[in-house]
């Protein structure tokens, strides 16, 4: 369904450690080739070789850096990692755990990429207008009368199922109880 | 990809309740943000279930 927005190596190169100490490595998402919007695999190059990050939720982090059996291990070849704040941004980075002489180098990262806005065209986007309203730099990166069309991101073989959950949502604004219903259980029986 | 000019179609043929005598249709700019809003649950509650890892980013 969404195989076109999920960016794998080489398209998406090695990252490099932005920031490593007392065996733990960060690396920002921010940095990706591509906006970042969910997480599919991680590896890393280690003295070791390539090895895979087993992501896990910051719950379970403590639980599984004392556990003997979870651990990173360097004799199996066992790396654990986790989503958090960047050290220097408000953005995510990668934090990836390992343990004494088991360095680790770059990450190669398999992930879904945030979808650009679609776009008309004949309007100025309010970023656009914000941007020239507060005298911001190259303005024209964002959406302007002079911005050619773009496209939705998904395959086109879903384009009605997109449209009809458009309809449901503008139905709801309109409080269109009725067309709300009607399209939930029409996008319902497609999807189930 | 999928066509943005085929969406507003789409979208008009199947909603156009709102454009008569008393209420204006929706312009380009609102019917541009229901579809992005329209992408994005797509991706969050029919295509990302493949993804296992998703409660945790």
């Amino acid at each position: 369904m969404i195989a076109n927005l999920i960016v794998t190596y080489p398209e998406q190169p090695e990252l490099e450690a932005f920031t490593s100490s007392d065996n733990v490595y960060e690396f920002k998402m921010s940095e990706l080739e591509y906006p970042y919007l969910h997480f599919k695999r991680a590896y890393v190059t280690t003295n070791c070789g390539l090895t895979k990050v087993e992501i896990v939720g910051q719950g379970r982090l403590n639980d599984i850096l004392s556990d003997s059996l979870q651990q990173p291990s360097k004799t199996w070849r066992r790396l654990v990692g986790t989503f958090a704040k960047s050290s220097d941004e408000n953005n995510i980075s990668l934090y990836v755990y390992a343990v004494d002489g088991f360095t680790v180098d770059t990450l190669r990262i398999e992930y879904v990429r945030k979808p650009k806005t679609c776009f008309f065209g004949g309007y100025n986007s309010l970023e656009f207008k914000q941007c020239v309203a507060t005298n911001g730099e190259n303005c024209s990166q964002y959406y302007n009368t002079t911005t050619p069309l773009q496209d939705i991101e998904i395959n086109e073989n879903y384009l009605t199922t997109i449209v009809d959950i458009a309809v449901k949502e503008a139905a709801r604004v309109m409080r269109d109880t009725g067309t709300v219903q009607l399209q939930m259980e029409k996008i319902n029986s497609i999807t189930n | 990809m999928a066509s943005i000019q085929k969406a507003h179609w789409l979208f008009k043929e199947r909603y156009n309740k709102t454009n008569s005598n008393h209420y204006r249709d929706f312009s380009p700019i609102q019917i541009d943000q229901f579809l992005t809003d329209a992408t994005h649950q797509f991706i969050e509650e029919f295509a990302f279930p493949e993804c296992i890892n998703k409660d945790l980013t």
